[in-house]
């Protein structure tokens, strides 16, 4: 006698049970605080990286807030004021050239605030620096158009990335002198030439 | 009349910061080096832990964590304006942005945590109550509690975020101590119940390198988160 068979339960199609909710679990990553010493129970929240294209507004990073001392703050303000003197300057250079001069006169007094900024990194001190060396070795002679442009470009990148590495304050520096501006004291000239 | 605090009646409790960024490849051939060079910026450096993709130190300063996505720094003897912490911030990511090869950070965030003691976790919770931050008036909510013990705020735009939470709760420390130290002792519990603060100041935007430095940017952040808070809790 056959023995009774008996149908083996199908089995049960796990992969159509729905996912839980993810609302109702949170999974926007914060500032992580687990310390390999021993994690800390109250990090609740998880919010996701950035996926935006445009890099942050300098202004945005480093607040204007009161009481700030930090170095970058004061920088960041005063590279503003230049650009707005070259601004001008651009705008009046070919017209006045009276008025574009005092705008740019401007600009060179507020280069020795700059240099005592120079502690906020070698690549800022280095396009200051050969920026002061560019209106010394003018001897009071007007920019041109083109001079005028390349130095408000420099100091419009140098205000949005005011940490920049010596080596890529070297790609700035170049475009001072690719607009005929001297960016080196002239006894250094002298000194080579004698030599 | 609601109470009013400000950030400084809270005590610091522990500090973090951390750099996020795309896939750091090159972590699986200079973890070593930032080993290497970290040894000799911080006391007593130490690895706790070491895998591929990450690993994990120890030192005098605070500890330190390296993924292939992240790093962070955290703290918890930081000091109240965040100086010293961020100069140690900027040591370690220097470190880590130079060797990797990091230029462009995808979020930076600094996340703080402070704490103001109560009595128990009733008058936490009456403190919290008292600020008057959320309009709710005081009723049963899903059978739990009347009264919420924990409050979060978020605001954030496209190019910075920061999240501001306070929870009435206890805090419990358990270690069992080894008997070779042949103490009166053999365990330490310690509870502590308070009102903790906890803020997350972030960027949203992309943070290139060479906008960014940390020292600048942990103190002003803190300066900042200071002034905000206050103002949030009405002092």
């Amino acid at each position: 006698m056959a023995d009774t068979v008996i149908e083996f339960p199908a089995a049960q199609e796990f992969s159509k049970v729905a996912p839980p909710l993810s609302e109702t679990f949170f999974l926007r990553r914060a500032t992580s605080v687990n310390s390999p010493t021993g994690p800390i129970s109250i990090t609740g929240l998880r919010t996701s990286g950035s996926k935006a294209y445009r890099v942050i507004e300098i202004d945005k990073l480093y607040p204007a807030t009161e009481g700030t001392i930090a170095e970058v703050s004061k920088a960041i303000g005063l590279l503003a004021d230049a650009v707005g003197f070259l601004d001008r300057a651009r705008l009046c250079i070919e017209n006045s050239p009276l008025q574009a001069d005092r705008e740019l006169q401007h600009v060179q007094q507020l280069l020795p605030a700059l240099f005592v900024c120079r502690k906020i990194g070698d690549g800022f001190a280095s396009v200051v620096n050969s920026l002061q060396f560019a209106f010394i070795n003018l001897h009071g002679q007007l920019l041109s158009k083109a001079q005028v442009t390349a130095i408000w470009r420099i100091l419009k990148e140098l205000r949005s990335k005011p940490f920049l590495s010596f080596d890529q304050s070297l790609g700035l520096v170049a475009e001072l002198e690719d607009a005929n501006l001297k960016v080196d004291p002239e006894v250094l000239a002298k000194l080579i030439e004698d030599e | 009349m609601p109470t009013t605090l400000s950030f400084a009646d809270f005590s610091m409790s522990r500090a973090a910061s951390e750099l996020r960024y795309d896939n750091a490849y090159l972590i699986y051939d200079r973890t070593g080096q930032v080993i290497q060079e970290a040894r000799g910026h911080f006391t007593n450096f130490k690895v706790t832990s070491a895998t591929p993709n990450e690993s994990t130190f120890l030192s005098d300063e605070g500890s330190f964590g390296l993924q292939l996505g992240s790093c962070r720094f955290i703290s918890d003897k930081a000091d109240a304006s965040l100086e010293s912490f961020g100069s140690s911030c900027k040591r370690y990511f220097d470190i880590v942005a130079e060797l990797l090869d990091i230029r462009m950070f995808t979020r930076v965030g600094l996340r703080v945590i402070t704490k103001k003691t109560t009595k128990d976790k009733e008058e936490a919770k009456a403190l919290l109550r008292s600020l008057h931050l959320a309009n709710l008036p005081s009723t049963m909510r899903f059978g739990a509690s009347e009264d919420p013990e924990e409050i979060m705020f978020r605001w954030e735009s496209s190019q910075i975020g920061a999240l501001i939470r306070l929870k009435a709760e206890t805090t419990t420390v358990d270690v069992i101590l080894p008997p070779e130290l042949e103490l009166s002792m053999s365990n330490i519990h310690r509870s502590v119940t308070g009102l903790t603060l906890d803020v997350d100041y972030y960027t949203v935007a992309p943070v290139e390198r060479s906008q960014w430095d940390a020292t600048a940017w942990i103190t002003q952040s803190m300066r900042f988160i200071k002034k905000e808070t206050t103002s949030i809790l009405g002092g």
